[in-house]
């Protein structure tokens, strides 16, 4: 055994993890115990997620160490990628509690619940984020889509939000047996549980030939990942629980959840079924393709601002998951960036709909008309996080990520890669119709009833608008950075993807199965 | 006096960005105080204007200045190499002119003519963001740079054609200007992309897709010689690249078939009119195809380029097309956007048949005097209280002289007659279109060109006669317009008669007239080729053509008398086209149907299809599976079926099936 120094030097790569955990324990009884201090819980997790983040931040860059070692190799690998999904995840957290806070009475007695699953569901992803092992990987993607499930049912007394959660939870069900199936197979295969070790074996089993069993298993498993990124066709499930859902929650199942699935998939796919990249290539292009068609062409017709923005995230991940088969040409880092600008400008979208919603009650696209001369400031915050997830270079953030996706795809210079950038292209316009179509109807038409029906904006006064108001100004303020600091974040982003090849030093946090 | 030339070069970029920083104020701080607004917005541009007099001096004087460049390096990585930047070169500092000028001139008019609207400082506001959008444009450095410059500009157009929000129409047009220029830059995209690729492998840590650059000459020219050498781009390729890249310009310069949103953007108030959609973010598309002239030529830079000829077509189209229309619209500024359309097509032209010098000077002139015919149909209108239809106008000459005399040097001017601006160009063009030699029915785009010419000088004086001359028919009491509106009109007078000059040798003319006919440089192409040395140390200056002028003078004669019979001594000929011939009339009238052709489409083929493919896959693949319902009621809203049973079941049913399905189809298909 280790001296106890190193014991904790490794533990306390955990602080992130654990100041989360602490705080989920506070929040999950402050509510019991301190009833007329209610309206602090949403500020207590935003305490916690900045102190996660701020622990996260230093751990950024170090050589990656692999924690809960079983053998040479550890369930839980402290590594770039793992600290900038965490990053990521924590600001979507915040965001989104930060929106919760004008509508906290939708969730009546449960506001401690929704917050507590809230954090173990972005704890959940931190997990996710880090995990070098198929039982890892299972345990906290089951934590993650069960507290998912929670939360779209959090409202109960809404028969959407009741509706929704039953059905995310038979199809999570249903994914959660395929998963499993596939997980089978490689255990049987390969004999291990380790992603390093699992990478090793299957290099030499691809060598072979293919075989059926490589394709089942992959199919598999990335049924699972495309469950939880909603591409076509594992994403029947989507638009009844983003619209069920409450609005806040719809927002952090459009990226928190997926930032987890898009872990595990850059993990999975890029490193241990690395060597199996001509089996899996053709099926992630074809998932990607069938989600830019499908999401766009349905997000066209849509009339209601959430299901608009729920429709257009299945086409998001179509053009994000370019990324992935692009992966032998830089397609990681154009993901990672696409990923940060999309958290930015999606949850600055759902915060403007939550903005308008909480004053009229209404997400209508064309209750929007004329918003521009009752709140100019929201309608110019929603004009630009709409536009750029059109992909629209003003600012250039959107338009940007999408550019550098794209051109990853070019760059793969192969019949798959030219089909891929050719429908991202294509169906890139109705998205530009759908998605500027509120920003129209706001700057040019005549004011709605809605809108007109809204009173004289008030400067003077502080009201429940001002949080998720905050929520919008920062994710406008981040696609602003991400617009100029390009080079800055792109950095960033190929550092968070960096090699994952090579196997971590084992710290000396012993896992259950150390001998 | 140019030892400060550094300075004056280095301080370039604050000509752009002073229009942004007074725009943003406006809408942060000033706002509520007119003048203040007014104020600031002027004096960005007016700054911006003697800037850029100061850069054209310079570079006048001392040619080797240019191009000057300062770059930004906003995305870097090993592949790849984003700048922004500042580009003045001689191309650039003649659009700096034209656009500042104009510029300046309409934001003076508009404290006239806004004057009672409540979004005055707003419009200013507008105005200066619209300015300073496209100065970036114009100094853009690099392709990409300028298509972010180019959608900033078009928000800024959406922004003000609709500005009067309360007008149904205003809004419509909005978006119809919003839907056709998304087709129009999508294809700008495209090319820009695929010229990307092809080049990929020349930029290697350079800025990418840079426009000039004498000093590494990592630029366009070298990058397309450079992928001829390693076989990624051929001139067919090319080609195909420049006609997608074309769809920008297209629609921005509203050319066939995507110029349906221009007229219908009159909606705007006239200032804008003026501003936007006659002198500068019209001409963006010109100007782009100038700027990156190389990519429309063959890849040795020879003019014989399928895709210059496509240019061409396009614009010798539309200039006819546009003109017939033209013919029979009885909208003051209707009638004048189609006439904008028109010259458009002449520019395209001009830099179509090889004579980008032409087709740039056409620019220039046009701007000035279309400007100014535009801010006199404004004038006009303000004094009739809002008044457009030319039937019911006539007889104002009398009670607004300095509009109607600046209107009639500007259709003067517009329709060609010798000794104003707009001959000078015109006749050049023309003269270049009648020696084009590529494709079957090459020769037939210069007689179309004179014959169009021939329209042009027709309706523009049949826009006059019908305004100014006559009785008066309406019932408003016209008045002449305040100084604020009359000045700029006075001034662009001037250029509208003189700019013409700087296109023409007077000693080669002079020679010409002698009998001694000989090529002499002339002040513009001399300037403007500066900018254009990949096409040879020296432009060719022709001979004089005196037949030619001959020729167009004729032409823009016989139109003029031809107004002048039918609109003041009643010769019926246009009563006649309409009794006899009312399918002509008609055609012309409406536009020669594009806007029905194109709701057609999209009413009677594109959604029904859409409905009907979804009707299909929601019944086959979907139904009593995923909550669909949406897709199928396009238009009527959703339905939701949420009370109905056993849709988990079927859930699973679908994952298995999935799963079992791609794996079993990939394993047979055969890999890639």
């Amino acid at each position: 055994m280790n001296n106890i120094q190193d014991y904790v030097s490794a533990l306390e790569l955990l602080k992130p993890h654990i100041c989360l955990a602490i705080t989920i324990l506070i929040v999950s009884v402050w509510n019991l115990f301190f009833p007329a201090a209610k309206r602090f819980t949403p500020f207590i997790c935003l305490a916690g997620l900045g102190l996660a983040a701020v622990q996260l931040l230093p751990q950024f860059l170090i050589a990656p160490i692999a924690l809960f070692g079983s053998g040479p190799y550890g369930l839980y690998t402290v590594d770039n990628l793992s600290v900038a999904f965490g990053l990521v995840v924590c600001g979507v957290g915040a965001i989104v509690v930060l929106m919760t806070m004008g509508l906290e009475h939708q969730f009546g007695e449960n506001r401690g619940e929704f917050y507590t699953l809230l954090l173990i569901a972005v704890l959940s992803v931190m997990f996710l984020a880090g995990t070098t092992d198929l039982i890892m990987l299972f345990v906290a993607l089951e934590t993650l889509s069960l507290s998912c499930v929670l939360l779209t049912g959090l409202t109960k007394r809404d028969r959407k939000s009741n509706e929704a959660s039953l059905k995310y939870l038979l199809s999570t069900a249903a994914v959660t047996a395929t998963l499993l199936y596939g997980l089978s197979f490689v255990y049987g295969l390969t004999g291990s549980t380790n992603y390093y070790i699992i990478h090793e074996k299957l290099v030499q089993y691809t060598a072979i030939e293919p075989k059926l069993i490589i394709y089942f298993m992959t199919v598999l498993i990335l049924s699972a990942v495309g469950f939880k990124l909603s591409a076509v066709p594992f994403h029947m499930w989507t638009p009844d629980v983003y619209e069920g859902a409450p609005t806040p929650v719809t927002a952090f199942l459009s990226i928190g959840s997926k930032a987890g699935g898009f872990v595990v998939a850059m993990r999975l796919l890029s490193f241990v079924f690395g060597s199996a990249y001509a089996e899996w290539g053709v099926i992630v292009a074809v998932l990607a393709m069938a989600s830019m068609i499908v999401g766009n062409l349905v997000a066209l017709s849509q009339t209601s601002l959430k299901r608009m923005l729920a429709y257009s995230s299945i086409a998001q991940v179509g053009y994000m998951l370019i990324g992935i088969v692009a992966l032998p040409k830089d397609g990681m880092p154009a993901l990672m960036f696409y990923i940060i600008v999309y958290a930015f400008m999606n949850l600055g979208a759902f915060a403007g709909a939550i903005l308008f919603a909480n004053e009229t009650g209404s997400d209508n696209i064309n209750d929007l008309a004329g918003l521009m001369r009752k709140r100019p400031l929201l309608a110019i915050g929603l004009s630009i996080c709409l536009v750029n997830l059109a992909g629209l270079p003003i600012p250039p953030a959107g338009f940007l990520a999408k550019v550098f996706i794209f051109w990853s795809g070019v760059q793969l210079q192969s019949p798959i890669g030219w089909a891929l950038v050719a429908v991202a292209l294509v169906t890139s316009v109705p998205a530009i119709y759908y998605y500027c179509r509120p920003v129209i109807k706001m700057v040019v038409r005549e004011p709605s009833e809605k809108v007109l029906a809204l009173p004289a904006e008030r400067v003077d006064q502080v009201d429940s608008q001002l949080w998720p108001a905050l929520a919008l100004a920062f994710c406008v303020i981040g696609i602003i950075f991400g617009s100029t600091m390009v080079s800055q974040f792109m950095e960033v982003s190929s550092k968070a993807v960096g090699p994952m090849t090579t196997p971590p030093k084992l710290g000396a946090l012993p896992g259950p199965f150390a001998n | 006096m140019l030892e400060n030339s550094g300075v004056l070069f280095s301080t370039a970029p604050m000509i752009v960005l002073a229009p942004f920083l007074v725009g943003a104020i406006i809408i942060l701080f000033a706002r509520f105080n007119k003048t203040l607004s007014m104020a600031l917005s002027v004096g960005a541009v007016t700054y911006g204007f003697f800037h850029s007099l100061l850069l054209l001096n310079a570079l006048r004087q001392e040619p080797h200045l240019g191009p000057w460049q300062t770059n930004i390096d906003w995305f870097v990585s090993s592949s790849f190499k984003l700048s922004m930047g500042v580009l003045v070169d001689n191309l650039a500092a003649v659009m700096l002119i034209v656009v500042c000028t104009v510029s300046l001139l309409v934001q003076i008019y508009t404290h006239g003519y806004m004057r009672e609207d409540p979004g005055y400082s707003r419009f200013y506001a507008y105005l200066s963001l619209f300015t300073g959008s496209m100065l970036g444009l114009v100094v853009s450095t690099n392709l990409f740079e300028m298509y972010f410059f180019w959608e900033l500009v078009g928000v800024c157009s959406y922004f003000l054609i609709g500005f009067w929000w309360f007008k149904p129409t205003a809004a419509a047009a909005c978006l119809k200007a919003f839907v056709i220029n998304r087709i129009g830059d999508f294809g700008f995209l495209v090319g820009i992309l695929m010229f990307l690729g092809a080049t990929s492998g020349f930029w290697q840590g350079h800025s990418i897709l840079t426009f000039v650059d004498p000093q590494s000459s990592f630029d366009l020219t070298n990058a397309i010689k450079w992928a001829a050498e390693h076989g990624t781009l051929t001139t067919a390729s090319l080609s195909v690249i420049a006609i997608i890249m074309f769809m920008g310009p297209m629609a921005k310069s509203a050319q066939a078939p995507l110029h349906v949103w221009l007229p219908d953007a009159m909606e705007g108030p006239t200032p804008i009119s003026a501003l936007i959609h006659a002198a500068t973010m019209v001409a963006a598309g010109v100007y782009l195809v100038a700027r990156a002239y190389p990519i429309w030529l063959t890849v040795d830079g020879s003019t014989q380029s399928v895709a210059l000829a496509v240019v061409a077509w396009v614009g010798g189209f539309t200039a006819f097309m546009a003109a017939t229309i033209a013919l029979s619209q009885n909208d003051i500024k209707r009638a004048l956007a189609w006439s904008t359309v028109s010259q458009l097509g002449y520019m395209f032209v001009g830099l179509g048949v090889g004579a980008y010098a032409s087709g740039m000077f056409h620019l220039f002139n046009h701007a000035f005097f279309k400007a100014m015919l535009f801010l006199c149909s404004g004038a006009v209108i303000h004094g009739l209280h809002g008044e457009q239809d030319m039937r019911q106008m006539g007889g104002l000459f009398k009670k607004m002289p300095i509009t109607a005399w600046c209107f009639l040097i500007g259709t003067i001017s517009i329709s060609g007659v010798p000794g104003f601006s707009g001959f000078f160009s015109k006749d050049a063009i023309i003269d270049k279109a009648m020696h084009f030699n590529i494709g079957p029915l090459a020769g037939l785009i210069g007689p179309l060109m004179l014959f169009t010419a021939f329209l042009t000088a027709f309706y523009m004086f049949r826009m006059f006669f019908m305004t100014f001359t006559g009785e008066y028919r309406g019932k408003a009491h016209p008045h002449e317009s305040p100084l604020a509106m009359t000045a700029p009109l006075m001034v662009l007078a001037v250029p509208s008669i003189l700019s013409g000059y700087l296109g023409v040798n007077p000693q080669a003319l002079l020679g010409a007239l002698s009998g001694h006919a000989q090529a002499l440089p002339d002040v513009f192409t001399a300037f403007l080729h500066q900018s254009f040395l990949y096409m040879g140390a020296e432009p060719e200056f022709e001979v004089p053509n005196l037949l030619g002028m001959g020729i167009s003078t004729v032409v823009a004669f016989s139109g003029i008398a031809l107004a002048f019979m039918v609109y003041t001594r009643g010769l019926g000929i246009n009563t006649w086209v309409k009794q006899t011939l009312p399918q002509v009339y008609q055609f012309s009238l409406n536009k020669w149907y594009f806007d029905e052709l194109y709701m057609g489409v999209l009413q009677k083929i594109i959604l029904p299809v859409y409905t009907a493919v979804w009707t299909l896959v929601d019944k086959v693949l979907i139904d009593g599976v995923v909550d669909g319902t949406s897709i199928a009621t396009v238009g009527t809203g959703e339905v939701l079926k949420y009370t109905e049973n056993g849709r988990g079941q079927s859930y699973a049913m679908v994952i298995f099936a999935c799963v079992a399905g791609l794996a079993l189809i990939f394993y047979f298909f055969p890999r890639g």
